[in-house]
């Protein structure tokens, strides 16, 4: 099982001080990123895939800090999904998949099998650029899904945010067996529907500071999330117990009657 | 199109390839107009053997190059011409001319050439991703635009260069400037570009994987486990040294090494482990086909500068892949 650890990290400059004292979203279960655009989401996944060195603190994968592991090395236990597809070659749906093992042994039954999960199978031998965005969305979590190993970590940066809601409701199914196979997975998300399907945790990040971490039934609740986020929200009884949904009405003028 | 037998349509561009080669051996036109078909003789057989060679080691280096320029900066517009960096090898070595003119020593000549071309080529290299650097990223437009410009820049230095040169030393200028095959080709500065363009070649083909891995994000492509700085460092400077050697054998070449990788990908795919040979065998085959269509084409004034039908024909393939892929996958 590879752990997560954030230590205090202080990243950008001193702007992002992510965490005060330690933090580690835990393996086994989902933890979903919430918080306004801009206040840091995105620091955090970037921080945690080595992309960006923290300036005091650590992040630490196994123990080892993250930005300082050679990339196949860090590939083999972390994958991620970035917040918009990128394929700067005319390549194939299926080769973009097999893109996920380039530093792992050559598996073609996990990139079949990634395909079938995200419903991508019959999309297969189409030009990655002759899709929507919501499909290349797709193609980048079967990706990242190829390149997964069993209790490594997994993150996603709004990963689903152009993906119909069939097809969502198909991934997060899919990233929640990857957390009960023991997976730890860190994922940013606006859509608080997506938020209450996936998120066994919750962590809130605002203007580059934890605001709230814990469980998701209580921080995505109709009296936490007004506090959190700024925003109405209206409570509704779903497949996994109550989920709350964004209450945009809330801050309509009312119609006279 | 996408492509389930690589190795058939790296077959088909090898064979098309060796279609353009047996033609520029095999079919001569004669001073009245006529066209001759069959092996000219031991002499003249050594002349188009020697002529075939250079082509087909400088097609192939600028072929190579360009496929891997195109999928390290995810730009269907990238090739060494556009880029400015085979005009900064031509500047190279004119400056390098004009220095040992002045300093009253021999111009460097054969594969000494090869030396200010690599000077050239990487400093135009360098600052063509200087300039287009935007927030981190490489900015698609500003990167063609850039290079352009620094090849606008560079082909102008190599005229004042030229220029400046006393008369008796301009020989080496004549032809080269716009690229030529020359009639007897140095050894040396052959045997280098032959090697840069299989070396080249080689390195595409064997890190294919880690290429194809590239033409993600930054950040996705090192999530994958690429290590994204080495590679492309290697790579540029293998493109830098295939091109300078091209350079110092024929002169600057233009549109090649673009059109070379978008012949091939429409046979092989875009997977590089396949494309980079095939890019380098079609690159053979174009420049070879350039050469002897200059052969048969005489528009009155004796025969056209290789340079010119590459720049012509090129030129326009190059408008043409603009308006295509405008939409494509340039991101």
């Amino acid at each position: 099982m590879t752990t997560l650890r954030f230590q205090s990290p202080v990243i950008v400059r001193g702007t992002f001080v992510l965490a005060p004292g330690e933090l580690a979203p835990a393996a086994g279960r989902v933890t979903v990123l919430i918080g306004p655009n801009g206040g840091g989401k995105t620091t955090v996944l970037r921080a945690a895939a080595g992309m960006q060195l923290p300036e005091q603190g650590a992040i630490l994968l196994g123990g080892v800090p993250v930005h300082s592991m050679p990339a196949a090395q860090r590939a083999a236990r972390m994958a991620l999904v970035a917040q918009r597809p990128e394929v700067g070659a005319p390549f194939s749906v299926r080769d973009v998949v097999a893109l996920g093992r380039v530093s792992r042994p050559s598996a073609p039954e996990r990139i079949e099998h990634a395909l079938a999960r995200t419903g991508l199978t019959e999309l297969a031998d189409r030009p990655f650029h002759a899709l929507s965005g919501g499909q290349q969305q797709r193609v980048a979590v079967a990706r990242a899904l190829a390149q997964h190993e069993p209790g490594g970590v997994l993150l996603l940066d709004e990963a689903f945010a152009a993906v119909d809601p069939p097809e969502a409701a198909a991934l997060v199914r899919e990233i929640r067996a990857e957390a009960l196979a023991g997976a730890t997975v860190l994922a940013a998300t606006h859509d608080l529907s997506v938020a209450s399907a996936l998120a066994d945790d919750v962590w809130c990040i605002a203007g580059g500071r934890t605001a709230a971490f814990g469980d998701a039934r209580e921080l995505l609740t109709q009296q936490a999330l007004p506090r959190l986020l700024g925003v109405a929200v209206a409570e509704a009884h779903g497949a996994r117990g109550t989920i709350a949904v964004a209450d945009y009405g809330a801050i309509l003028p009312k119609a006279p009657r | 199109m996408m492509h389930r037998r690589p190795m058939v349509g790296l077959a088909l561009v090898a064979a098309v390839s060796c279609l353009a080669v047996a033609a520029r051996l095999l079919v001569v036109r004669t001073l009245d107009g006529s066209f001759l078909v069959g092996w000219p003789g031991p002499t003249l057989g050594q002349f188009r053997g020697d002529a075939v060679l250079v082509a087909c080691a400088a097609g192939a280096a600028l072929g190579a190059s360009g496929a891997i320029l195109q999928t390290l900066l995810r730009n269907p517009l990238a090739s060494p011409f556009v880029l400015g960096v085979t005009s900064g090898a031509g500047a190279g070595v004119a400056f390098a001319s004009l220095a040992a003119s002045m300093a009253g020593i021999a111009a460097p000549t054969g594969a000494a050439l090869g030396v200010p071309a690599l000077a050239g080529a990487l400093l135009a290299l360098g600052c063509v991703l200087l300039l287009s650097r935007r927030h981190g990223a490489l900015d698609p437009v500003t990167l063609i635009l850039g290079g352009v410009i620094v090849g606008a820049i560079a082909s102008a230095g190599s005229t004042v260069a030229e220029s400046l040169l006393p008369p008796e030393r301009r020989g080496l200028f004549n032809g080269w400037l716009f690229g030529r095959i020359p009639d007897v080709p140095d050894p040396g500065a052959l045997a280098a570009c032959a090697a840069a363009a299989l070396g080249l070649t080689g390195l595409g083909a064997a890190w294919g994987n880690r290429l194809d891995g590239a033409a993600l994000s930054d950040d996705e492509a090192r999530s994958i486990g690429i290590a994204l700085g080495p590679m492309r460092t290697a790579m540029f400077i293998g493109c830098g040294v295939a091109t300078a050697a091209t350079v110092a054998l024929c002169g600057p070449i233009a549109f090649v090494g673009l059109l070379a990788p978008h012949c091939a990908r429409a046979l092989v795919g875009a997977r590089n482990r396949m494309l980079v040979p095939g890019a380098a065998l079609a690159g053979a085959g174009l420049l070879t086909a350039a050469d002897a269509l200059r052969q048969w084409i005489d528009v009155g004034g004796g025969r056209l500068p290789l340079g010119a039908v590459t720049a012509v024909f090129g030129g326009v393939a190059f408008l043409v892949l603009l308006r295509r892929t405008a939409a494509g996958w340039m991101s």
